[in-house]
């Protein structure tokens, strides 16, 4: 088991999603932005590409400051194949539904992981 | 004489049953909540005006106001748990409403309420998340000790 001390300093809750998710996690009042101008979350808009996601989701799982990560269901597809490959436990990635794509549990990993898991 | 490594993993798999059942339905009231704080959101827009409310108007400066609280848990347990900490109005600083105007439309303070609400359940989920993760692993480890013994 971890030391006690040892997440003290993971305290920020990131998002990756689009201008209404981030809008309203914003207000919620997640919104960081560090002495050196990095925000904790990123609009994806028509505009933004699969590297740039991937980029921004890579640079969020190696902050030490990070406990959650947030990102919208329909553009955690977008990098499905690295968030598969993501397993570690802190920062936690958790998908959340946007307005126009509700919660979808047969897309949900939890899901599908106690599936895997129950399947032996 | 009782099979203690079966019986000991059906415990733990009692115990996942119990916190999966508990994560889908944290799922579907904040799915819900998230579903009525975007209706509330698309309406505080359409009043103000949909550029007036939109990432135009985010701050160039932010510091949180939700933040994590990661614990240990008693000592002889594993894992961590994950809480919501909030800053009270005090100390905490611009309040992100305000990076819309100094006059915005009631909707958009209800639908502050209504994200302020459902990031609780996030967080709540996020950690149900992680005991599914440590229970699984738990589970696949004696499972693979059973199966060494037979």
């Amino acid at each position: 088991m971890a030391p006690p001390a040892a997440h003290k300093e993971r305290t920020l809750i990131a998002a990756i999603g689009d201008e209404d998710t981030i809008t309203g996690l914003l207000l919620a009042g997640i919104g960081d932005i560090d002495i050196h101008q990095r925000p904790n979350f990123l609009v994806v808009d028509s505009k933004t590409t699969q590297g740039q996601i991937e980029e921004t989701f890579t640079s969020f799982t190696k902050r030490k400051d990070i406990a959650i990560i947030l990102i919208n269901q329909h553009v955690a597809e977008e990098i499905r194949g690295i968030l598969d490959e993501y397993n570690a436990a802190f920062p936690t990635v958790l998908e959340i539904p946007s307005k126009d794509h509700p919660y979808d549990p047969s897309k949900d990993s939890v899901l599908k992981r106690v599936q895997l898991l129950l399947g032996d | 004489m009782p099979d203690t490594g079966a019986q000991l993993t059906d415990t733990k798999l009692l115990q996942h049953f119990a916190t999966l059942a508990q994560y889908q339905h944290t799922r579907e009231r904040n799915s819900a909540a998230l579903k009525q704080a975007f209706f509330v959101l698309a309406q505080a827009r359409r009043s103000a005006g949909y550029s007036r409310i939109s990432p135009d108007q985010y701050s160039g400066h932010a510091q949180p106001i939700a933040t994590v609280n990661i614990n240990a848990m008693e000592p002889g347990s594993s894992g961590s748990t994950m809480t919501v900490a909030r800053r009270n109005e005090d100390s905490a600083g611009v309040d992100p409403l305000l990076w819309f105007g100094m006059l915005v439309p009631p909707t958009l303070r209800e639908a502050q309420s209504g994200f302020v609400e459902a990031l609780d359940g996030l967080v709540a989920l996020a950690q149900m998340k992680r005991e599914l993760e440590l229970q699984a692993e738990t589970i696949t480890k004696l499972t693979q000790e059973n199966s060494i013994k037979d």
